[in-house]
């Protein structure tokens, strides 16, 4: 990883950490959503190249998030605190990329509920 | 019909099917990244739309450019390439390495697929000890019925005298690994109606089973120790590899398959065989509407983990030239219950009182599900629901099923699914029938009627076993819709009785095999449930079978 990006991963670390807003601090998807994927980086320092690159309008792929994120087991221990941990199930652990939920400029989504119609993501008080 | 409950039900059928679509782009984007390849079939890249637009051929029908020399990074060289890390994938690759094959496993995701639980054999040491012994004529004779002979009886017939032998092997493997196997006994037996004690589970010990209307997936347990032996016995399995584009010499034998992965492409050629393994298509929108357009009527789509029956596999075999089976190919539908994050009540697919928008009663109830599933499709409006009275539960307790007894929810949760807008409740007949919006005086009808049938002991209507019939009396009274999941497809391409492709004149090509769910002349046009368990059954039996014959070829 370049400093730069240590730096950025850092910040938007921080970030995280102190408006806990990332993916469930509200106590389902659908009420009380956080801010988007993309304001959150961009409040962290994140810069639209940094993960879309230069071309125009590319997506961001899961290998680009784990660039920074590094993996999944890693950012389910981010959200242990939640039940169902969103990071850490039959998904996440075989197809799941991060954009199926995380779609950067809306608000995110969650796929769980395709099949488990009923799946709240809480987090713990 | 009243607004709402038309309402609901659509619009859940519409997020399921959007979100169904945007996964599938998804996952389609992610894989083929632009590259006018398999993947790119769900996703197409620019190039491969402006084509599309020009052709308005069928994905499958529409091979793409091949990948050119350039842009493979290293080729690997084994026995044998198979195609997906499912059941019937691996179960080949351990089969053919058991043998001293050299293999290699190419699988899209990240670890391999697995779901459910029944796995059907026939006369295993298992069956043998819990004392059922099955007449594998009958049973076969069941089935080609049941597929009205669409199917290669020696395939049939492989199944059932071979996967005793196949099962029993698997069944020492897993107990000297400390995992039990049970079997469950039929699904609503009748007179009238077949059922064969063929389900399999695998039953960690002290874990918890699968008990009446709750699931428990133990498929998995399985799968694990599977992958463990199918590594201990040299195969390789690359991960998070898709498999784009098959590779033909100038004689038309299949040599390998290109596979996409971090950076590049790997070429992977094979000595023996390809084999395709990479499931069913039942994410595939264009697909489904060919080859079983009924499946689209399912409320959801369940396949998990999405993505991976987007019918990459068939795409590839067909640009090589590769011929389908005759549709229409038989699909899985299924209520999946509600615990413990919500889904269908598997109370609606018992064999209670089914009525349809006019009110009336239109089966003998008593049916596997997805055939239930079939009827509800050929009703108006393709609606239905189950209606039972609040002495449903003590007229169940006796019916024996697999699920170690009748599958249906307790009352409370039958409450709150009434409370969530799931299921209806009236404390008379009629105010049943205002809630669901069904006509009152059609349903008072029907339920007196099927009461009366019920005292009477004989279905004078329908034919239902008497055992099965019970008075519809004591309010309340609730109404339950019957829904549909799409689990999977069970069948796609044109194999001779050697599992091995054909082109489109009969011909096998050499060097191309396809097994599980990517096979067909299996199934006729409905997964019998008959035979709990077929799918994974067949995939595991005739897997190893394959994959032992090709490693000694
Ligand atoms: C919820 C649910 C419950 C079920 N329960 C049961 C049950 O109890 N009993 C039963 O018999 N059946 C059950 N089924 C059906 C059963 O899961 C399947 O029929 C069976 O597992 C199919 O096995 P397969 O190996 O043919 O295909 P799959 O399991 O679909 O495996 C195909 C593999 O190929 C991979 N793949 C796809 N494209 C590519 C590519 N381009 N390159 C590389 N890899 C690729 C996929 O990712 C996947 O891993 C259930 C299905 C569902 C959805």
């Amino acid at each position: 990883m370049s400093l730069r990006s240590f730096i950025l991963c850092t910040l938007l670390g921080l970030v995280l950490a102190a408006s806990a807003a990332f993916a469930g601090q509200s106590k389902s998807f659908t009420s009380d959503q956080p801010p988007f994927t993309a304001d959150l980086h961009k409040s962290a320092g994140v810069s639209c190249v940094d993960c879309h690159g230069e071309g125009k309008k590319q997506s961001v792929d899961t290998d680009q998030c784990l660039e920074c994120h590094k993996s999944f087991e890693k950012i389910a221990k981010k959200t242990a605190d939640m039940t169902p941990n969103p990071h850490d199930n039959h998904l996440t652990k075989s197809s799941a990329e991060c954009n199926q939920c995380h779609q950067g400029h809306k608000a995110n989504e969650n796929i769980c509920v395709k099949c488990h119609s009923e799946m709240v993501l809480k987090r713990n008080k | 019909m009243s607004q709402k409950n038309d309402e609901t039900i659509q619009a859940n059928s519409r997020r399921d099917f959007l979100k169904g679509s945007l996964v599938a782009g998804v996952a389609g984007v992610a894989s083929a990244a632009g590259v006018a390849g398999v993947a790119a079939a769900a996703t197409p890249a620019p190039d491969a739309q402006k084509a599309a637009a020009v052709s308005a051929k069928p994905s499958w029908e529409n091979p793409p450019e091949p990948i050119p020399e350039s842009q493979i990074k290293s080729t690997v060289t084994a026995d044998m390439v198979i195609i997906g890390a499912g059941i019937a994938g691996l179960v080949a690759a351990h089969a053919a390495s058991e043998q001293g094959a050299k293999v290699v496993v190419l699988e899209k995701f990240r670890t391999f697929s697995v779901r459910g639980k029944d796995n059907a054999a026939v006369n295993t040491k298992v069956q043998k000890a819990a004392g059922y012994t099955i007449d594998p004529e009958m049973l076969i004779a069941d089935l080609i019925a049941y597929s009205q002979n669409r199917v290669h009886q020696s395939l049939v017939r492989m199944w059932a005298y071979r996967s005793g032998e196949v099962f029993d092997h698997y069944i020492d493997l897993c107990e000297a690994n400390g995992l039990g196997v049970k079997v469950l006994p039929p699904y609503n037996v009748s007179r009238t109606s077949p059922g064969y004690p063929t389900a399999h589970n695998w039953v960690k010990k002290g874990g918890a089973e699968s008990m009446g209307s709750e699931y428990i997936l133990t498929e998995v347990f399985f799968m694990e120790l599977l992958e463990r032996w199918v590594k201990e016995k040299g195969a390789e399995i690359h991960y998070s590899a898709p498999a784009q584009q098959l590779i033909k010499d100038k004689s038309g034998r299949i040599t390998g398959v290109i596979a996409k992965v971090k950076g590049g492409y790997v070429k992977y050629l094979a000595t023996k065989a390809v084999i395709l393994a990479t499931g069913g298509y039942s994410e595939n929108k264009e697909m489904l509407r060919a080859w079983a357009p009924w499946g689209e009527y399912a409320e959801s789509q369940v396949y998990t983990p999405p993505g991976g029956n987007m019918g990459d596999g068939i795409n590839m075999a067909c640009w090589a030239g590769a011929a389908l089976a005759n549709a229409p190919f038989a699909i899985m539908t299924h209520t999946i219950p509600a615990p413990p994050f919500g889904n269908d009540l598997m109370v609606a697919n018992q064999n209670l009182l089914h009525v349809n928008r006019l009110g009336l009663r239109y089966e003998n109830e008593n049916q596997p599900d997805p055939t239930q599933c079939c009827s509800r499709f050929a009703q108006p409006g393709r609606k239905a629901w189950a209606i039972v009275d609040s002495k449903y539960e003590k007229d169940m307790s006796s019916l024996q099923t697999s699920m170690g007894g009748p599958v249906v929810e307790p009352i409370a949760m039958l409450e709150e699914s009434v409370e969530k807008g799931r299921a209806f409740k009236g404390d008379s007949i009629a105010a049943l029938a205002a809630k669901v919006g069904i006509p009152a005086k059609a349903l008072e009808e029907t339920v007196a009627r099927y009461s009366e049938l019920a005292r009477k002991g004989k279905d004078e209507d329908f034919g239902k076993e008497p055992n099965l019939m019970y008075t519809i009396e004591q309010g309340p009274f609730y109404a339950i819709p019957i829904h549909a999941q799409l689990l999977v497809s069970v069948g796609s391409m044109n194999v001779d009785p050697n599992m091995q492709c054909l082109d489109k004149d009969d011909n096998p090509i050499p060097g191309l095999y396809a097994i599980g769910n990517m096979m067909g002349n299996f199934f006729g046009s409905d997964y019998p449930l008959i035979a709990p368990g077929l799918s994974h059954g067949r995939a595991i039996t005739l897997s190893y079978i394959l994959g032992q014959q090709l490693a000694k070829a």
